[in-house]
């Protein structure tokens, strides 16, 4: 198994057998922190994808 | 439930509970996600509520899960938004503050709506059982899609006459913000960020419960509703509209995200999916109507928005 599957099947792990009767804080925490945490993450990369396609296509309009 | 419910073990547990197959491809989802981000960057308003009926009746995936997923990937685009936002001085936080009250109410009554749709069941018509949720659901958003198809239409084809590329509803506005903003119920609050001298309480509530409402009930951002009325009906100068719109934005779609998290709706892979995509084909659509957007080709979302509604009822009787 490598790191990532480790990753991706502990947050996964964290989701309700039973959804809306048993919910766990973890799972409350990861839904709403990874998404944020991606996002920051996300602010980088669009900017390099921004700065790459004005490149690429020219910046006359 | 099938070998999927392993990745997706919340829309699996919900797809299994309203007899759906699930048919979640990761690649599939991939490519989704991009193409429906593409299309929000490209065209701008609106591009949002297409995520939620698709991924119903592309890949099968429950309403509850499509909601409450994609809202809580929207936590990711609103942190985003917030980060690259550079004109924090020009965010109204009283106003924010005051219709955030507003919005949790509209959110939780959403949230509760979506809950006892969810808890409906089926009926039986002409042989087929056709479930509460989906159908109410569907019927919504084809609504609102056409709605807002009509309008990128309408104001398409009137700017390609004009010369000019006119906002959402800017025809009939000032006559509407004078009448709110003279509606003397008490208690009257005064907004000098954003330059109102007084306006009732009860209008910014409505406002944020109105936008509140979307969030819970259909996991739309509430920008296309909530931009417009900050300017129209509340009176907000643009640039304090903005700002106020993606600072209130984040704490409602945060609410709405615990809220739905609760009651087990939000399937983290797939949020974790849909937001990486979703934000490149967003960025990618972006600069493409940087590049080449003019009003013209506006008019091609009205089409998506049409086809949507199209794919929503063959869905039905079929």
């Amino acid at each position: 198994m490598g790191p990532l599957e480790v990753v991706i099947n502990s947050v996964i792990g964290t989701a309700p057998k039973q959804p809306g009767v048993q919910t766990s804080f973890l799972y409350i925490l990861f839904n709403l922190a990874i998404p944020i945490f991606l996002g920051i993450i996300l602010v980088w990369i669009t900017k390099f994808i921004e700065k790459g396609l004005t490149l690429l296509l020219g910046n006359n309009r | 439930m099938d070998d999927l419910s392993s990745f997706f073990p919340i829309a699996a547990y919900w797809a299994h509970l309203q007899g759906l197959t699930l048919h979640p491809h990761l690649l599939g989802l991939t490519i989704f996600g991009f193409l429906v981000g593409g299309i929000t960057g490209f065209f701008g308003v609106g591009g949002r509520l297409l995520m939620s009926p698709l991924l119903n009746a592309l890949f099968n995936i429950p309403y509850n899960v499509t909601v409450g997923s994609d809202l809580s990937q929207m936590m990711g685009t609103s942190t985003l938004n917030l980060i690259r936002f550079k004109r924090m001085r020009s965010i109204d936080y009283k106003l924010s503050a005051i219709m955030l009250v507003g919005t949790i109410g509209g959110v939780e009554i959403g949230v509760q709506a979506l809950e006892l749709l969810k808890k409906a069941g089926t009926f039986h018509l002409f042989g087929k059982s056709i479930g509460y949720l989906p159908l109410i659901m569907s019927l919504v958003y084809s609504a609102l899609l056409l709605w807002i198809g009509m309008i990128v239409y309408r104001e398409a084809k009137a700017s390609q006459q004009d010369g000019l590329v006119q906002g959402l509803l800017t025809t009939q506005q000032p006559a509407m913000t004078a009448r709110l903003q003279h509606i003397h119920l008490p208690p009257m609050v005064s907004l000098p960020v954003s330059g109102i001298e007084v306006i009732s309480l009860w209008v910014i509530l409505g406002v944020g419960m109105a936008t509140g409402l979307l969030v819970g009930f259909l996991g739309a951002g509430g920008g296309f509703i909530r931009m417009p009325a900050l300017i129209y009906v509340i009176g907000c100068p643009m640039v304090v509209a903005i700002g106020t719109d993606i600072f209130e934005g984040f704490f409602s779609i945060g609410y709405g995200t615990l809220s739905h998290s609760l009651k087990g709706n939000i399937d983290l892979l797939l949020v974790v999916v849909l937001l990486t995509s979703s934000t490149l084909g967003n960025q990618t659509g972006a600069v493409l109507a940087k590049k080449g957007g003019n009003p013209k080709i506006r008019q091609l979302f009205a089409f998506i928005a049409f086809a949507v509604v199209f794919i929503l009822i063959t869905k039905f009787a079929f």
